[in-house]
């Protein structure tokens, strides 16, 4: 074989970075020919369920897409280009809503995606398994930063303590077994409650038909020295569930608004003052109430529960406050926020006899 | 159950877990008294063990006097 000269040797690498350049716009092209006519769903820049614009958005992008996937029955196109902020609370939201979309649609219908601009962004949105979820490829390596490797995803049906270990078993002995059980307690008792109330009845959205998706969500993120730990049911909410469930409670809670209605945040505050004992004594609570105490008392954290249109918040010096939206989340997310310092071994036995 | 139905004296060690709902308490301990057991048999049938959490005894046997007086 005659050996090249190096003019025909740059030629032959010109053609192939010619072909090579084809091939790849020709694959672009036809995936933007597949999506091209499809119904285009945008997804905000930020996902935030905490302020009334964005939520709404949020919202409604979340029942747009339901709408044409499960009722329409149409292939649509989920367009994430913009997205470049993701709070744990509504990205736990997002993709739980996706994933319930997707047990309900009818196999056929297909969801695209155009895949965000944000090389972080990207990272993130794999880390916790939307695009796995979606059958979208996403070539983006995976990082080991901070801010990208401590988010952690898992999900579920039942009170399954073992799934807390996606996000716990992280931080064995990195934090201190004090956090690490009370986090583990007040996860289980929301698997508990998902499974045992939050499913009592069709949600209002009226696309569960011949299915009812009864799962639970949950996700982390540890930042800036704060472990945000998120759990969400699509149920029908506290505002709901607690008049059946505990109707000497929901009397009072009348008779106190002297016949007024109650908002969803008053309901929600009313739901984690509840003990099902009688006792009154503290940390006696069960569920909510315990969620409540053990984690923002005892490990100095923040707890937000926001449920249909309610949010209620309290710290760890007592301090609460409540917030109504006017979009409903359909369901209940608790969000807690507790501050954690990592430990190397030497002080780790100090830290865990502080907290315990 | 069985221990109780079968008068055997049963050690339960709690240490070595993540943590137990107050739910999982409830149910398990104060439930006992709703399938008929009364607290002095169940204490008599049960040692409980938590060394890393001795509290968690006293919690459960306020969820068994609990029961006992809703019963």
């Amino acid at each position: 074989m005659k050996k090249l000269s190096l003019k025909q040797k740059t030629h032959q690498l010109r053609r192939s970075k010619k072909i090579n350049k084809r091939k790849f716009r020709n694959k672009n092209n036809k995936k933007e020919k597949e999506t091209q006519y499809l119904p285009e769903f945008i997804v905000p820049q930020t996902l935030n369920i905490s302020k009334n614009n964005s939520r709404k958005n949020l919202l409604r992008l979340i029942k747009d897409i339901g709408e044409h996937v499960v009722i329409l029955k149409n292939d649509i196109c989920i367009n994430l280009k913009n997205v470049e902020q993701l709070r744990p609370s509504a990205t736990l939201l997002f993709i739980s809503e996706l994933s319930r979309l997707i047990k309900l649609k009818d196999k056929k219908v297909k969801i695209h995606c155009v895949l965000p601009k944000s090389r972080k962004v990207k990272q993130v949105l794999k880390k916790i398994g939307l695009f796995k979820l979606l059958g979208e490829k996403c070539n983006v390596a995976n990082s080991l930063a901070d801010n990208i490797q401590y988010w952690q995803f898992a999900t579920g049906s039942e009170t399954e303590g073992e799934k807390t270990e996606a996000i716990l078993g992280k931080y064995d002995g990195q934090i201190t077994e004090a956090l690490n059980s009370k986090l583990y307690v007040g996860l289980t008792e929301a698997m508990l409650n998902a499974h045992q109330h939050a499913y009592m009845e069709p949600r209002s959205d009226n696309l569960d038909k011949a299915i009812t998706v009864k799962s639970w969500w949950m996700l982390s993120q540890e930042k800036d020295g704060f472990l945000y730990v998120v759990f969400c049911d699509l149920g029908i909410g506290i505002p709901e569930t607690l008049p059946m469930k505990h109707p000497s409670a929901w009397q009072r809670l009348l008779l106190s608004l002297l016949g007024g209605s109650p908002n969803d945040s008053i309901i929600i505050k009313e739901a984690t003052a509840l003990k099902k004992t009688s006792t009154n004594k503290k940390g006696r609570g069960h569920g909510l109430n315990q969620m409540v105490n053990s984690i923002t008392n005892e490990l100095n954290g923040i707890i937000r529960i926001y449920s249909n249109k309610g949010m209620f918040r309290t710290d760890f010096n007592g301090k609460s406050s409540m917030e109504d939206f006017v979009e409903s989340i359909n369901g209940t997310l608790i969000e807690w926020t507790i501050p954690i310092t990592r430990q190397s071994e030497d002080n780790y036995e100090s830290i865990n006899h502080k907290h315990s | 159950m069985e221990p109780l139905l079968n008068n055997q004296r049963t050690v339960i060690i709690f240490d070595g877990a993540r943590g137990y709902g107050s739910s999982f308490l409830e149910e398990a301990f104060g439930g006992l008294v709703r399938l008929g057991f009364n607290k002095a048999k169940i204490l008599e049938t049960f040692e409980f063990v938590s060394d890393n959490d001795p509290a968690l005894v006293s919690e459960l046997i306020d969820y068994i006097d609990d029961a006992e007086s809703e019963g």
